[in-house]
């Protein structure tokens, strides 16, 4: 049910031509080269080390790994992680790796 | 920027978090809208950035997540005051050293006289009219008026034709043209006199110079209305015959610069053109006022929102600016915006209003157009000569006497009458 309403949600933002980010509840990252990732949208920290960032989302877990990983700026609605970063896996809360 | 600012009005703590779970900790920061920056993590500890604000709050979340959160580090606008409240002489010193420098800068320290022409003009002469206007050394700089002086020098000293005052920082510079000594035109010189405009003449007043027109000819404009000549009977005055003109004189003496007084009655028409219809925009009471803070260069919205949310509307404006030091201008100022809400409202406008808008509009165009002397030797007539297209075409005439005489330098073109 849960997931027909969500592709319903889709098909609706398809055909209106709106903007995703802004209609359905999804992250937004935006990543510069490798130093600096900026995610909108998150739900929280569920992992926080030097080499590896875990984020919680509406819709999942994202995963950051790298090296010397900081928390440039962190509010309810943003995060700015700088660093090197090396990867970015997104696990959706079914399991699977994305 | 802005944020940095508040940042620092503020105050800020880094923070050293040890033990526990810091995740639970971040989020629970997270949840009470806490923002943190700077977060670095060591395997050992957590050091973060915060506003001194939060601190106050964060109690409770370091005990539910069994963390020891301390102090590493103070730093903005409230820890600088506490540091300096222990030495109020510094305070005195710097408040002290900032009042002199404000104090010397707002000065005129050297007031300089540059002179051009002849050199007969003393600049002590220059320098003490000036003092007399209020500018002289050690005067406040809010209190000299450059053009103030300007006048005054023009009206006191006879020999300064044109005189300009430039202050640059806490230097004034005076800098005046001498009258020259006149050079006497060249009697060799032919200056005509040439009808500049067309007309009937009314008047001419010769001073110098033979003139070619009478009282009743008609000129068109480039016309020659006095010749650059003196002429003579080279044979001696012929004997005057009672109903008889006397004949031309038509041998030349010498060329000269014309010189006479020739008005003539001049006649014109304008066309105007209004529309009937006019748009007259209303207020409607309503109001938006957005603040914005123009600082080096980028603007914040500080008040009001971006969008206007009227769809006609008239706006004024007022910048309220700290003012400038020297030659120093802050980059910063505050402009006030205040957006009325208008409707259009088309409202006929009756012709005899029109027409007396086009009779205004050609008084004012005469105003600037005429010399001292002239004068309208006619009441201006306005009459509406189409009314059509939603337009109405006013035509206004006028006649004027007036000087139409204007020099032009030539050869001599005549022989004689």
């Amino acid at each position: 049910m849960r997931q027909r309403r969500s592709r319903l949600r889709e098909r609706l933002v398809a055909l209106l031509e709106l903007p995703g980010d802004v209609v359905l509840d999804v992250p937004r990252a935006t990543l510069i080269g490798s130093a600096e990732l900026i995610l909108e949208n998150h739900r929280g920290l569920v992992e926080y080390r030097p080499d590896r960032v875990v984020l919680r989302m509406p819709d999942g877990r994202m995963a950051i790994d790298g090296d010397d990983l900081r928390i440039g700026y962190l509010s309810p609605d943003q995060v700015v992680l700088q660093g090197r970063i090396s990867g970015l896996r997104y696990v959706p809360p079914e399991g699977g790796g994305a | 920027m802005l944020e940095r600012l508040l940042r620092y009005l503020l105050g800020t703590l880094r923070i050293d978090v040890t033990g526990g779970s810091v995740e639970q900790f971040l989020n629970l920061c997270l949840e009470s809208e806490i923002r943190l920056w700077d977060v670095r993590r060591s395997p050992e500890r957590m050091q973060a950035t915060m506003m001194l604000p939060d601190f106050f709050g964060i109690r409770p979340f370091a005990r539910a997540s069994r963390c020891r959160v301390r102090i590493r580090e103070r730093r903005g606008f409230p820890f600088a005051v506490r540091k300096v409240r222990r030495r109020p002489l510094l305070v005195a010193g710097a408040v002290g050293a900032l009042a002199a420098l404000v104090w010397a800068g707002s000065h005129l320290w050297v007031v300089d006289v540059r002179i051009s022409g002849p050199g007969f003009l003393d600049p002590r002469a220059v320098l003490s009219v000036a003092a007399e206007a209020g500018l002289r050394r050690g005067a406040w700089k809010t209190r000299v008026y450059a053009d103030r002086v300007e006048q005054h020098l023009r009206a006191r000293v006879e020999e300064i034709s044109w005189a300009v005052v430039r202050i640059d920082g806490t230097r004034a510079v005076i800098e005046v043209v001498e009258k020259g000594a006149v050079t006497p035109p060249d009697q060799a010189l032919c200056v005509h006199l040439v009808a500049r405009k067309s007309g009937v003449v009314e008047q001419v007043i010769p001073f110098q110079g033979e003139p070619l027109v009478k009282k009743g000819d008609v000129v068109q404009a480039g016309d020659m209305l006095v010749e650059c000549a003196l002429r003579y009977w080279a044979g001696g005055r012929p004997a005057v015959i009672p109903g008889m003109p006397l004949p031309p004189r038509e041998d030349l003496a010498r060329t000269v610069v014309a010189q006479a007084t020739v008005r003539a009655r001049v006649a014109y028409q304008q066309y105007y053109e209004y529309p009937l219809v006019e748009q007259v925009k209303e207020p409607t009471g309503r109001r938006h006022t957005q603040w914005v803070l123009n600082w080096n260069g980028r603007s914040i919205l500080l008040r009001g929102r971006g969008a206007v949310p009227y769809t006609e509307y008239e706006v004024s404006t007022r910048t309220i600016s700290p003012g400038e030091w020297r030659n120093w201008k802050p980059p910063v100022e505050l402009v006030i915006r205040e957006v009325a809400e208008v409707t259009t409202r088309a409202e006929p406008v009756p012709v005899d209003v029109l027409t007396e808008r086009a009779r205004t509009a050609m008084e004012r165009r005469l105003a600037w157009m005429l010399g001292p002397n002239d004068r309208i030797a006619t009441p201006l007539q306005a009459r509406v000569v189409q009314q059509e297209g939603g337009y109405a075409g006013i035509l206004v005439t006028v006649e004027t006497i007036e000087e139409v005489s204007s020099p032009l330098e030539g050869p001599m073109t005549t022989t004689g009458r």
